[in-house]
């Protein structure tokens, strides 16, 4: 959980932040539409990673229990 | 398809052109059709929805993955992200809609990992229930039910908003105003007599509609104007489309809003409660944010682009899916592309008119002692969810603002007032009933204080004071009161026990 919330949190802050703090301007696709986009996929990622690691251990628990 | 049979004029209206339908009659079959069945749906579970509490108010807790992650999509998407994610782009370029597209995603992915599991776990009907669970409280269990019902009342406003300009779409001889009223009918004709029941299955059918219905101008626009030409065109009419034309402070404020507004939304948590296990709960949410992420990047990217190539001086950023519509398609596409508006409207405004009616009809006469059999509270529930559809549709009459900035204006306040009490309460063993007050109350007050005093500079930026405000409180709260006690722990340790694919049984009068 702390991982996940840390990828999230830290991708958002690089991602979104930094092409805002250097503000680009452009008559082009600009990079902070691609890093926003970026971050999307990465936190749908980070959700399935982290739905695999929960499954796995609590399957892990029950099998455990009931062995 | 030609200009001749497409027949529909960007007519001019105030400040800009506003589209209309082809054929009025074929389009107003089509959305007439598709009231007739979710008020179908309603009435076919009208025996069911009122059998007991739990049955009207999360449909037993019963809904399997399969149903609840089209239903949960159809609840997140709303019209708010339907007008929002493409209206944001149209409005303040593609780099603004990415932003406002992945923080909602940001949002999903935590109420999937700090809430959704303990919340179910709890076996709860509503989500003020659980929050006195938590604290052992039932002056939490007030105060929540009282902001809940209040970001419901206020959320409905965008929606109806957004159903009125999809009948003014369809039906301009009717009008925006008469729109709104025809439709909160018939949204609270189905709710008020099928509950979550009816709410679940009109929700599953509106999220399969939705996300296809959402790309369906995709194709057309691609072969019209070329992927990157439809970009390119778009670029051409507003040399900011690319990128953003909006301030970096709106921006980042947006990103916080809807990064911490789900864990606080009152629709979301009630569909998390309807869930059949926790695991249910967690995995409808990571399926939503796949098909979330892939529906609406297609068509924040596509269908804004091709909007803005096609016209660039839509009266109201909020027009652009129709605008391609009227370009692209013919009055039966048309009548469908309304009718996919409605579910995304109706989805959220179903479960919102859901919420509202639990927290006033179910929390607020418990807390108060008022003893109400199960047929009295279904019947109190229906009567809240006609006052609070009316009301919320004569605001809606004279909407304030577009779409986008709406819907954040309640997520902002959800965040400020619900989340730390909700999120870190749940994760927190020292947080207790006087802390969690003291967030609700402190994050709220300041953020209506900064909106009412117009103190940021920028819109959208109140949240980055109220939201640490309402942490502040929550631990200043607590520390300075006595710790929770050993029932508080007891349900705190209840709702972290993992037991995998365990049905829970709904508890809410214990």
């Amino acid at each position: 959980m702390v991982g996940v919330t840390a990828a999230i949190v830290l991708s958002g802050i690089v991602l979104i932040g930094y092409p805002l703090y250097i503000h680009e301007a452009g008559d082009g696709v600009t990079l902070l539409t691609y890093t926003g986009l970026l971050w999307g996929a990465i936190i749908t990622a980070s959700a399935m990673v982290h739905e695999y690691y929960v499954t796995k251990n609590e399957d892990r628990e029950t099998t455990g229990k009931n062995a | 398809m030609t200009a001749e049979n497409i027949a529909v004029s960007l007519l001019p209206l105030q400040n800009g052109v506003t589209p209309e339908v082809a054929d009025s009659a074929t389009a107003v079959a089509v959305v007439v059709a598709y009231f007739l069945l979710m008020i179908g749906i309603g009435v076919l579970f009208v025996k069911r929805a009122h059998a007991s509490t739990a049955d009207f108010w999360i449909a037993g807790g019963t809904v399997s993955l399969r149903v609840q992650v089209f239903a949960f999509f159809a609840a997140v998407v709303s019209g708010g992200t339907f007008f929002g994610i493409g209206g944001m782009a149209y409005g303040f370029g593609l780099g603004a809609m990415a932003v406002f597209l992945s923080a909602i995603l940001g949002g999903l992915v935590f109420m999937m990992i700090f809430v959704a599991a303990p919340m179910r776990r709890a076996g709860v009907y509503t989500v003020p229930d659980y929050l006195k669970l938590r604290y052992n409280s039932n002056a939490v269990r007030i105060v929540a039910a009282l902001l809940f019902a209040t970001f419901s009342w206020a959320y409905l406003i965008p929606q109806l908003t957004a159903a009125g300009i999809t009948i003014d779409f369809v039906l301009p001889n009717v009008g925006y105003g008469a729109g709104v009223f025809i439709a909160t009918v018939v949204f609270a004709l189905y709710v008020s007599v099928g509950g979550m029941w009816a709410v679940t299955w009109t929700d599953f059918i509106q999220g399969v509609i939705v996300m296809f219905v959402a790309v369906a101008p995709v194709p057309f626009i691609i072969w019209d104007l070329g992927a990157g030409g439809s970009i390119s065109a778009a670029i051409a009419n507003d040399p900011g489309f690319g990128g953003t034309t909006a301030p970096g402070l709106f921006l980042v404020g947006l990103a916080v809003t809807w990064v911490l507004a789900p864990l606080g939304l009152p629709y979301f948590g009630q569909r998390i409660l309807s869930s059949d296990t926790d695991r249910v709960a967690r995995r409808s949410i990571m399926w939503v944010s796949v098909v979330y992420l892939i529906v609406f990047t297609l068509m924040g990217v596509f269908v804004s682009a091709g909007a803005m190539a096609i016209e660039p001086n839509l009266a109201d950023a909020d027009y652009f899916y129709y605008a391609v519509l009227a370009e692209y398609a013919g009055p039966i596409i048309q009548g469908f592309g309304a009718a996919a508006l409605f579910a995304a409207v109706m989805s959220t405004t179903d479960a919102l008119l859901i919420a509202l009616s639990a927290s006033l009809g179910h929390d607020i006469p418990e807390t108060m002692g008022i003893d109400l059999d199960e047929r009295k509270e279904t019947w109190l529930g229906a009567i809240i969810t006609w006052t609070g559809a009316i009301t919320a549709a004569w605001v809606a009459l004279s909407p304030p603002s577009i779409i986008a900035l709406m819907i954040t204006l309640v997520a902002g306040a959800a965040a400020s007032g619900l989340f730390p009490a909700m999120a870190i309460g749940t994760w927190w063993k020292r947080a207790n009933a006087y802390g969690a007050i003291a967030a609700m109350l402190a994050g709220t007050l300041t953020y209506g204080g900064l909106l009412a005093f117009d103190v940021m500079a920028v819109e959208n930026a109140e949240v980055l004071v109220s939201v640490p405000v309402g942490i502040a409180a929550l631990i200043i709260g607590s520390y300075a009161t006595a710790r929770p006690g050993p029932k508080e722990l007891r349900n705190f340790q209840k709702f972290h026990e993992k037991k995998p694919d365990q049905s829970i049984t709904t508890q809410a009068d214990d």
